[in-house]
């Protein structure tokens, strides 16, 4: 059975609006995850995780199929904090994974690229690859305007990279993603 | 099985000797409960010492240095450490019963709020038992009016033995 863990950017700069992502940046990723999660473990009995991540990086949630205690986890977040690590934040939950014997294992890291502590994004990479770890990179905004260009140009075939431009985007391209993790 | 995590912040130096007893004690009043014992030491990082033994002494010895370590100390990073030995020791299974107890000194806010412990350990499905090393609420929980979203058990309001009783040996 395939697993699927998200890596969601709660650092201040997810507090602003962008295109139609409303009341923030963050509330918007929030409910997209919520309806791409209930996809994921009602419809297609993923386990499925969530991972936070701002200066530093949590699992809150390790891969289960218990939708309310993913749905419990979503409703602690809101604020944000100082500071951005997506590349610990992809460490975290590809060792999340490590565990699990399923055959296909999924990273889907929500950003608006706002990048600049922690392990470089390019070791947790190598790190997600060398595991065996697909990871999908969800970045809100255009890819060129945020620090993630550096290490999109440098590795973009490690990982699928993915421009949202609006809440309709990202939503259908999460639930798309679960759609293609349980084929 | 049971994972303590042990606050070694500096702040905590004059609770060591108390977590080590207390961790001890507790192990060895469930040591016929439980397949084995963890330990994980915290302060502004968090670090595995102990990933399983059957023997309640390894864990008082392990504590026997009373090092300390710098930084606030932060909760949410000794409960990740612990679910992790949990996790892989169970191959992402976890057993009903197995339990985390958390010993906290609480001198300051944490970066990380601790309402994620409690998501953490739900998510994995491990009973977290939280121990305040203080008398009740610290006077930073009045100020930034912090919930901290999990119950938290004082040491200092109820007494060595009634403490013993309310953590238990599990769920």
């Amino acid at each position: 059975m395939p697993s699927l863990v998200y890596a969601l950017d709660i650092s201040i700069s997810m507090d602003k609006i962008y295109s139609n992502f409303k009341p923030s940046k963050l509330q918007a990723s929030i409910n997209s995850v919520a309806i791409s999660a209930r996809r994921a473990i009602i419809e297609e009995g993923l386990k499925t995780g969530l991972v936070v991540f701002a200066e530093w990086a949590v699992p809150l949630v390790y891969p289960t199929r218990n939708i309310s205690h993913f749905l419990s986890a979503l409703r602690l977040l809101g604020r944000t904090f100082l500071g951005s690590a997506p590349g610990d934040a992809v460490v975290e939950a590809v060792k999340v994974m490590r565990a699990l014997h399923d055959h296909k294992k999924v990273v889907a890291v929500i950003t608006d690229g706002d990048y600049n502590m922690g392990v470089p994004l390019e070791y947790a990479l190598s790190y997600a690859k060398q595991s065996g770890v697909d990871l999908y990179i969800f970045v809100i905004g255009q890819i060129e305007e945020t620090q993630l260009a550096g290490p999109y140009h440098q590795y973009k075939d490690i990982a699928h990279w993915v421009e949202v431009g609006s809440y309709e985007d990202l939503t259908s391209g999460l639930v798309k993603l679960v759609g293609g993790v349980s084929r | 099985m049971i994972i303590y995590a042990v606050d070694i912040s500096r702040s905590a130096r004059q609770y060591i000797e108390f977590q080590r007893s207390f961790v001890t004690q507790n192990a060895e009043r469930c040591a016929s409960d439980h397949e084995g014992f963890g330990l994980v030491v915290y302060a502004s990082r968090a670090a595995p010492v102990i990933e399983r033994t059957r023997d309640p002494r390894q864990l008082e010895e392990a504590l026997a240095g009373a090092a300390t370590m710098r930084g606030i100390p932060e909760p949410v990073k000794a409960v990740k450490e612990a679910l992790e030995i949990i996790f892989y020791q169970r191959a992402g299974m976890p057993a009903v019963g197995d339990m985390l107890v958390l010993l906290w000194s609480m001198p300051k806010k944490p970066k990380i709020p601790v309402s994620y412990a409690r998501a953490m350990a739900n998510s994995v499905g491990v009973s977290l038992r939280v121990v305040g090393l203080q008398y009740g609420p610290p006077k930073w929980f009045r100020s930034y009016r912090y919930d901290p979203g999990v119950e938290i058990i004082y040491k200092r309001r109820l007494g060595e033995s009634e403490l013993a009783r309310k953590i238990g040996c599990g769920p």
